[in-house]
């Protein structure tokens, strides 16, 4: 949203660091500036990047412009084409507006259908939900409440979902998930504090969706399953923004000697209307490796600069850097580079470029350094993405990694 | 835009995805089958080893192997996404009689004794449990952390309470 000059996230998500569950607010900014309008008047005419402000959640320049689109229009050296005659304002509310909430209460939902093909191999098809997920929040004065619940069926084994499970299923049965729940209070007098209890997502670089992404993998920060119980306090201002979390553990992983405990944070600040720069930092410690099981304290940490930058109007610039530490290994790197060229509005073509080396392990001695482990790894992401209809969007990845086959995958998402 | 078009484009559009979602599930069984389930099937362990028996990292890959997994992969062709050539592959392995740890206990047994074959010694793999009540630990202890979330949501619900009442 940085290529709308929107810096912050509070306005349009319940998160204060964004995703999930939108507001009303947030619904109808994402259909009128995300989805494809087929020949109506798109967002780019009536709320170009030249809106002058420098603001994480004021949108009054843009909503000035949205209510004089003739002005906007008559601006314009050759009259546009004849619009698509279709609703000018498609339902946006829960379920396409087919039910009608009331103002303390919040719901939506996502589910997200991945089909995985990679070619030359001996099952190079799969297809499976790979989300499929309610959200909902409740507030009543400054007090609010919410969270997801959710289902998953993963083989054993598989890194995903596991760690957000309720029910106990550890084979490949269904099982309900919960990734976030949490109570919290918004505080100060525009409601820019937050603070809230609970498992939540880790406060840390770039919430982007692509949680197999390696910053996101690497420092296990991703919307998943990485999610940890905790208490965070997030501010969204004029000028920047930040959330700090103190980590208790994953309460749905046992044992306890495995929870990693700690804190994560980022602090992002808006440059100019086009461009946000932040730090992140995460350190955690458990009594045992989640990762190799192995019996021995371990700690792990991440810190890191990240920044948004929408460059000119149809391109946006996303990037992370971290530099990796953790008990017994050298220190290692991640990396993300992505370019999003929006085409016609709803319309976006992506390349992402990643690195990682997550560091040589120095315990057990004499581990060979291997890509990603004590050499650089490169990943490279070839994307289309197409929002086609109200709470609709198409995506197709093409996914190129050192010693991974070629994999492409395809993806419908529904959102509530 | 009327009530009435607006009603037409929710009921039209809720229709439409959910008659795609009914044809995409009815079809759906998960996601394909990973080594780790593949490797409790032919052993028959007690869990399925996690993925850092074979890898250096959680999410696996080729070019990041334990010493147990570099000596699986010399026992045939095991290239990604074909979990077939898992019991074949340790029915090789077997043969070899590889200890890759040198703690004295070949891979294939420790495997089938819930022991991490690339760690030396007593390491047990089957540890982590997912889910809410999935508990090997004793119960009863009362945690600082969860103490004060508790007394966090207590004082919230106080606060707001005292609000509506003014």
């Amino acid at each position: 949203m940085i290529r709308h000059a929107y810096g912050g996230c509070l306005t349009c998500h319940t998160d204060p660091s964004g995703g999930e569950l939108l507001t009303p607010y947030g619904r109808v900014q994402g259909d009128l500036l995300l989805r494809m309008r087929y020949g109506g008047a798109t967002a780019h005419a009536t709320a170009d990047a030249s809106a002058d402000f420098d603001s994480f959640d004021s949108f009054d320049s843009f909503d000035e412009e949205t209510e004089a689109p003739a002005e906007a229009e008559a601006e314009k050296p050759a009259p546009p084409p004849e619009p698509v005659e279709e609703p000018a304002e498609a339902p946006t509310g829960f379920l396409w507006g087919l039910i009608d909430l009331p103002e303390w209460l919040l719901l939506g939902g996502s589910y997200r259908h991945l089909n995985v093909l990679r070619p030359g191999e001996e099952e190079s098809f799969s297809t499976f939900p790979m989300q499929a997920d309610l959200y909902g929040q409740v507030q009543f004065s400054r007090f609010l409440a919410g969270g997801s619940i959710g289902v998953a069926k993963v083989e054993p084994g598989s890194p995903h979902a596991r760690r957000a499970q309720i029910t106990t299923n550890q084979g490949n049965e269904w099982n309900l998930i919960s990734r976030t729940h949490y109570v919290g209070l918004a505080l100060g007098s525009q409601n820019e504090f937050i603070v809230r209890g609970g498992r939540l997502n880790l406060p840390f670089g770039v919430r982007i969706p692509e949680h197999t992404m390696w910053v996101r993998e690497a420092t296990r920060t991703d919307r998943d399953s990485d999610q940890q119980h905790g208490v965070a306090l997030a501010y969204a201002g004029e000028s920047f923004r930040a959330e700090v979390m103190a980590i208790a553990g994953n309460y749905q992983i046992n044992p306890d000697r495995l929870r990693e405990r700690g804190y994560s944070l980022y602090l992002e600040g808006m440059l100019a209307n086009w461009a946000a720069v932040g730090v992140s930092s995460l350190f955690t410690t458990a009594e045992a490796d989640i990762a190799t099981l192995a019996e021995a304290r371990t700690n792990r940490e991440a810190h890191g600069v990240f920044a948004r930058l929408a460059v000119v109007p149809p391109l946006v610039i996303l990037a992370e850097a971290n530099v990796l530490m953790r008990t017994d290994a050298d220190a290692g790197y991640v990396g993300f580079v992505q370019a999003d060229f929006e085409v016609v509005q709803g319309l976006h073509f992506m390349a992402t470029g990643e690195l990682l080396d997550a560091g040589l392990p120095t315990s057990p001695e004499g581990v060979e350094a291997s890509p990603g482990l004590g050499q650089t790894r490169y990943g490279g992401w070839l994307s289309v993405d197409w929002f086609f209809l109200p709470q609709l969007e198409a995506r197709v990845d093409a996914v190129f990694r050192t010693d991974d086959p070629f994999t492409l995958l395809g993806q419908l998402h529904v959102y509530l | 835009m009327t009530t009435q078009h607006s009603h037409r484009w929710s009921s039209g559009l809720f229709g439409a995805v959910g008659a795609l979602l009914l044809s995409t599930w009815s079809g759906v069984a998960a996601a394909s089958q990973t080594y780790p389930a593949a490797v409790q099937e032919a052993l028959d362990t007690k869990c399925p080893p996690p993925c850092t028996v074979c890898h250096t990292t959680p999410t696996g890959g080729l070019g990041q192997l334990t010493k147990f997994g570099e000596n699986l992969k010399l026992q045939g062709p095991l290239p990604p996404s074909s979990p077939d050539l898992v019991a074949p592959a340790l029915a090789s392995l077997a043969q070899a009689g590889t200890d890759s740890d040198t703690d004295g206990m070949s891979d294939i047994e420790e495997l089938m004794a819930d022991r991490h074959p690339a760690v030396a010694g007593d390491t047990p793999y089957c540890v982590l449990t997912y889910g809410c009540g999935a508990r090997v630990e004793p119960r009863g202890e009362l945690r600082v952390e969860a103490a004060l979330a508790g007394a966090l949501v207590a004082a919230g619900l106080f606060w707001a309470g005292r609000r509506r009442r003014r």
